[in-house]
């Protein structure tokens, strides 16, 4: 009886791994195998004629060592972590208001911070560029407010890469923080303040910590995609802002340089896990994607 | 002072909106912008308002090459999200209904996709084809696809099955209908909406993706975010706002749609 309940739990089960066998094969396949690859060709030799051997070298990682690069790491991660702050910063308010103030059209706002996730990234990063042109519609605002002189540029500098990235993950930092604020328990805010708390030390010893969790998902979710980003310094950056994404598109797509870019792709892959495992170890308390 | 707080709060509301959505509407109006003809070709301003003409639109029609990007993005758009939908669909069920040994691994499995850099995924898929003389093509960016997409129909219908009442399924099984007979009939009608839904958000996904299309695509074959990016780089033109309405339009559609779906359900 016991054995035969026990062959119908492990039958059960097989069934089961059945069904997640598919998607298994499929991500083992194409997502966790070219990771490996390109962790082996990070460690291989290319000739002067573009040849690759598989002798062990770890001379692609001192490559990277070169100012070169060491400025481009230090500016991506320079050029994300502003991002993030500024995410932060402009986020949070959207995120408190419409989850703790607003009751009638909480629904509608918080669709209006989904839709522009579900539009075009190209669409969107491109609508900036005519924006800030040097002839455009910001410098047309401000020589209608009465400024003159010449009009600034304001392309291709460090603050049209971080306005692209907050335009772009703005929503990313809002939901998390929308999320927790709407659990928040008025009850608390009343009792800290009838307790004789001001309005500044009621949002820091009270609200500010209880939505802690939606302000770290909220970085994260910024933080990630902005270090990896292409686009954005790609179109509104330029060059002289170049960030890594930018420069493995270089390395891989014109100068065909596997070994090198799959070195300089590891540490970026480093980067962003270490980033995520410090995370969810000492702030989440379960994994929420907030989406 | 508690009143003025909450009023300074609606207008900066206000203002983040705006500022998110005056780009894309002015996008848009420059689409419709009138050009001007220099040297024997029609060119035109994407800052300075000329007039009104559907002049890029006319263009555009008269195009293949935009057809041809059109059609190929549409084509990797329906098969993407066509195996994102089965493979997501039947691991979120196989996930949430067997008690299956390693579910945080495979968990972690489906979502670390979203979490590393699009373009190392990019990379390494383009080094694995290399590798195994894999022939560059639709096929290839398809695969591309699918490795992020899966992770947001699995995340829809987790979501869902785990919401919904389980009687119902056993319910179904004591009077004597087969477990196929009871998926096919209780469990998906009900977990239908999710999987339109994050099947939509798959496709949408899969045909704004520039970067695995680029850097897994065959020689000639170009999707349509590649067609906007090459011509940006040789330069702004209401062209281009036409081009990027029209896809603003097709995925502003599809949200509507899951939009629509998933508050009737």
């Amino acid at each position: 009886m016991l054995s035969d309940s026990n062959a119908k739990l492990s039958l059960k089960r097989l069934k089961g791994y059945f069904l997640i066998v598919p998607a298994f094969i499929f991500e083992l396949l194409f997502f966790i195998i070219p990771l490996i690859i390109v962790f082996v060709y990070s460690f291989s030799k290319i000739d002067a004629f573009g040849r690759i051997t598989f002798e062990f070298t770890i001379q692609n990682y001192f490559n990277i060592l070169t100012p070169e690069f060491t400025k481009t790491i230090l500016r991506t991660l320079a050029v994300a972590s502003i991002s993030t702050i500024f995410c932060l910063i402009l986020g949070y308010p959207i995120g408190y208001y419409i989850g703790f103030k607003e009751k009638k059209y909480q629904n509608l706002l918080i669709m209006l911070i989904i839709i522009p996730f579900w539009l075009s990234f190209v669409a969107r990063t491109y609508s900036i560029i005519s924006i800030f042109s040097t002839n455009g519609i910001f410098n047309q605002i401000l020589t209608f407010l009465g400024f003159v002189g010449d009009k600034p540029q304001w392309l291709y500098a460090w603050y049209s890469v971080v306005f692209g990235m907050v335009y772009n993950y703005l929503p990313m930092m809002v939901l998390p923080i929308y999320a927790s604020a709407e659990k928040l328990n008025p009850q608390y805010l009343e009792a800290a303040q009838s307790l004789g708390a001001s309005p500044i030390n009621v949002f820091f010893k009270v609200t500010l910590p209880l939505t802690m969790p939606g302000i770290f998902a909220g970085s994260i979710l910024v933080f990630i995609p902005a270090v990896g980003e292409f686009l954005v310094p790609e179109l509104l950056g330029g060059i002289e802002w170049y960030m890594i994404g930018n420069h493995l598109w270089i390395i891989f797509l014109t100068m065909g340089n596997y070994p090198l870019g799959s070195a300089l792709s590891i540490v970026l892959i480093i980067l962003v896990l270490f980033i995520t495992i410090l995370y969810i170890k000492y702030f989440a308390k379960e994994v929420e994607l907030g989406l | 002072m508690k009143r003025i707080f909450d009023k300074f709060l609606k207008a900066y509301l206000v203002i983040i909106f705006i500022i998110l959505y005056a780009p894309i509407a002015i996008l848009v109006l420059f689409s419709f912008n009138e050009g001007i003809t220099m040297g024997g070709r029609r060119i035109g301003s994407t800052v300075i308002w000329k007039g009104f003409s559907l002049e890029w639109y006319d263009k555009l029609f008269r195009t293949p090459e935009i057809w041809n990007a059109l059609g190929n993005s549409t084509f990797i758009g329906i098969v993407t999200s066509f195996i994102s939908a089965v493979l997501g669909t039947i691991s979120a069920y196989a996930l949430v209904r067997y008690d299956i040994k390693g579910k945080n691994l495979f968990y972690i499995m489906m979502l670390v996709p979203i979490i590393i850099p699009e373009i190392t995924e990019a990379l390494s898929l383009l080094l694995f084809y290399v590798l195994f003389n894999i022939k560059l093509g639709l096929n290839t960016i398809i695969i591309g696809h699918a490795t992020f997409c899966i992770a947001y129909v699995f995340t829809v219908v987790r979501a869902r099955l785990s919401d919904y009442d389980r009687s119902l399924e056993e319910a179904a099984l004591s009077l004597g209908a087969t477990p196929f007979q009871t998926f096919t009939k209780v469990t998906l009608p009900i977990i239908a909406p999710g999987i339109l839904a994050g099947s939509l958000l798959a496709f949408t996904q899969s045909f704004d993706d520039l970067i695995k299309a680029s850097f897994t695509t065959g020689s000639g074959i170009i999707t349509l975010p590649m067609l906007i990016f090459s011509k940006i780089k040789s330069g702004v033109s209401p062209e281009i706002n036409a081009i990027a309405t029209i896809t603003l339009i097709i995925s502003g559609t599809l949200a509507f749609i899951s939009y629509w779906i998933s508050s009737r359900s």
